[in-house]
């Protein structure tokens, strides 16, 4: 879909004219933004495809239907092999013993860090759409973003 | 007939309709903000919408549901004549649902129902069959319908257009491999033959473009046309080349036309497809541009045409559906602005489900852009009263125990298979049940796999022992109970009224007594098995 972007203003341009990429973004507190095509052309009518005429064929010169159909027939991609469903949140993990005698890690060496962490739970047999109910192995897998690599 | 008119708004229908996409969810479920969101503002969608409500979104088996083309397309003859065509499958078995209940319980306790049914009737023999039928008319006869036809929200009433029978499919084998052939096959409306062609419907135009599009990401190559299941039965010739996973192995210096080096270099046919030369189109308007035609301005006349032509049953299970549906959404002012909306539809309907969302002041109320066109009601649009009453390609399910009467079961069975339906006796265990006169007879499913939800009625033969002693067993009474629940027929014997009165569940007509093997009672049970007790619904739940 059409990245949506603030209405160009002085403050949201940098000294290049170009847009910073936040900018670029749809703005979810209600701030007015304006519907663009990737290219960032705005657009003036998201209704109506373009036709020869009333009751005419629609146009293949109409790019900003192919580019809004071809990115959405494009939205998919493949789902994990196993474990395709599962669902996920942000955290962090908090050191309360220092382990510096058996490691140099620092995350488990600085009591009272905290490290930011992504953690997904999962089911291991059903695709992406199937059920979260079903018995089954359940994944349990924790990413650490440490200071010295993830 | 669809949600939009016109293929750019694919894109954010499906997007407001599929797991919202901050929190990943509801899965397979339109009953969240977003889609009725967006629902509300797009009042095209209403028709749909109505048709969505309705019983038909709950198939009892992909065998008993029809199937439609959506839009007008043309055929053109051998003298280059043109008419435009809706194509319509009718399901042979007729048109059969479930009950809201029944379809969310059997999601749990078989994922795979509709799948596991159609592998199960094609491999029996029991053969799944449509009869394809055709609406044929002219372009001057589709001036005079008060719609436009290539607005993809509208229907064509068959009291308008009647459907000729033309042929029939049948569906009698099953893929050898799910992967190969039913994941990797590729549907496209542009696949067409000589003598039929397109029409300027703005959603069939979008979607001409869109599959094509779609497979390539989905199956990776551009040779996706070249995988067994997709592979034409007739000759390819052409100078597309190479790309990913190419099978082919073309020989020759010459992939291009016109040539003089290759001698069978494929040529252009005269009696090859040609476009419809369509005249201009019959409009005011003959300038290019993102234009809605005037003639699609209509949004809500036929929503109140299918509504009102439902029966009383049909009009309340709709009521529940909107109910239910807007009860998931969080958001009051969409809950509102939706029936507002169906104020445009009827009135009794708004209040109905306004009411049902308690929802206090007069919601919001959309104006219609167009003259509201007042249509008959077509009982063809109904289901309940319209349904065929058939046995065939339904199952019954007999629970019995140890001791159960062997000449009663017997009996029923041999009747049951003869109405046309099939039988599965389930019991407390799996493996041999122990009958009345000593002889062992092999179950085909253990009580608590084997809910009632997978059955058109059911039969209970119990001692009053067993009966006695399956009263504290939840799955011997839900059994019972979830039948009569969801309005199906019960046949009991003395032990199968204990289990009854234990659930809790009153007699009624559909509940039939069998003290023996006598012909009328089983008469009467098979006739009641071949529909729902319609009537039983306001004894088991509030009908808002």
């Amino acid at each position: 879909m059409a990245k949506s972007r603030k209405k160009p203003s002085k403050s949201s341009v940098d000294g290049d004219g170009v847009e910073s990429r936040g900018k670029r973004q749809a703005k979810a507190d209600g701030t007015e933004c304006f519907l663009t095509t990737n290219q960032g052309l705005p657009v003036s009518d998201n209704q109506n495809s373009l036709h020869t005429s009333q009751n005419g064929p629609v146009l293949l010169e109409d790019f900003i239907l192919r580019e809004k159909i071809t990115h959405f027939d494009h939205e998919r991609i493949p789902e994990r092999i196993v474990h395709a469903r599962g669902t996920g949140a942000h955290g962090y993990f908090e050191l309360t013993e220092s382990l510096a005698d058996y490691t140099t890690a620092r995350v488990l060496t600085e009591v009272g860090m905290r490290t930011p962490v992504f953690a997904r739970f999962s089911t291991v047999a059903g695709g992406a759409g199937s059920a979260d109910t079903p018995r089954d192995v359940r994944g349990f897998a924790v990413k650490f973003y440490t200071s010295e690599g993830n | 007939m669809f949600f939009i008119q016109d293929a750019i708004k694919f894109p954010d229908l499906v997007h407001a309709l599929k797991m919202e996409p901050d929190r990943g969810f509801p899965q397979a479920a339109s009953a969240h903000d977003t889609f009725w969101d967006f629902i509300s503002l797009m009042p095209e969608s209403m028709h749909m919408v109505m048709w969505a409500m309705s019983d038909r979104t709950l198939p009892r088996s992909l065998r008993m549901m029809d199937g439609f083309g959506v839009h007008s397309f043309r055929m053109v003859n051998a003298s280059g004549e043109s008419t435009f065509v809706k194509f319509h499958w009718r399901a042979a078995l007729g048109v059969q649902s479930m009950v809201w209940d029944e379809a969310v319980r059997t999601a749990g306790a078989d994922p795979d129902f509709h799948r596991r049914d159609l592998w199960d009737a094609i491999q029996s023999g029991d053969f799944p069959e449509w009869e394809l039928s055709v609406q044929l008319f002219t372009e001057e006869e589709a001036q005079e319908f008060p719609f436009d036809h290539l607005d993809p929200t509208k229907l064509i009433p068959e009291e308008l257009v009647p459907l000729l029978p033309i042929g029939r499919m049948v569906l009698d084998r099953m893929p050898d491999n799910f992967f190969a052939e039913t994941e990797q096959v590729a549907f496209c409306p542009a696949n067409i033959v000589p003598g039929i062609d397109f029409s300027n419907d703005p959603l069939l135009q979008g979607r001409l473009f869109s599959y094509q599009d779609t497979q390539l990401l989905r199956l990776g190559s551009p040779n996706f046309h070249q995988l067994p299941i997709n592979l034409a039965r007739c000759p390819v010739n052409n100078n597309q080349r190479d790309g990913r996973m190419q099978m082919q192995v073309p020989t020759g210096r010459v992939n291009y036309e016109p040539n003089s080096l290759g001698g069978r270099s494929p040529k252009e046919m005269a009696a090859g497809f040609r476009t419809f030369p369509e005249a201009q189109p019959y409009s005011s308007s003959n300038s290019k541009g993102r234009i809605r035609s005037e003639s699609f301005a209509d949004h809500f006349s036929q929503a109140t045409m299918f509504y009102r032509s439902q029966s009383a049953t049909e009009q309340s299970h709709i009521v529940s559906a909107l109910i239910f549906e807007l009860s998931k959404v969080e958001t009051p002012e969409i809950r509102c602005r939706v029936v507002g909306c169906l104020h445009q539809i009827d009135e009794d309907l708004a209040v109905r489900v306004s009411n049902g969302l308690g929802l206090t002041g007069v919601p919001q109320t959309l104006e219609s852009p167009a003259g509201i066109i007042e249509y008959p009601t077509f009982c063809s649009l109904q289901l309940i009263n319209e349904r065929q009453r058939t046995l065939r390609g339904r199952c019954v399910g007999i629970m019995i125990s140890d001791g159960s009467d062997a000449l009663l079961l017997d009996t029923v069975r041999s009747e049951i298979q003869h109405a046309g339906a099939s039988t599965r006796i389930v019991a407390p265990r799996i493996g041999e049940t122990k009958l009345s006169n000593g002889v062992q007879i092999v179950t085909d499913g253990q009580l608590a796999g084997h809910p009632s939800v997978f059955f058109d009625a059911i039969v209970v033969l119990l001692t009053v022992e067993a009966a006695t002693f399956l009263t504290r067993d939840a799955s011997a009474t839900s059994f019972v109970r979830d039948a009569y629940t969801h309005l199906k027929a019960i046949a009991v014997d003395i032990g199968g009224q204990i289990l009854m009165d234990a659930a809790g569940c009153e007699v009624d007509e559909s509940v039939v007594k069998l003290c023996e093997a006598d012909a009328d009672s089983i008469r009467q049970f098979l006739s009641a098995a071949e529909t729902r007790l319609w009537s039983r619904e306001p004894a088991i739940r509030s009908m808002p």
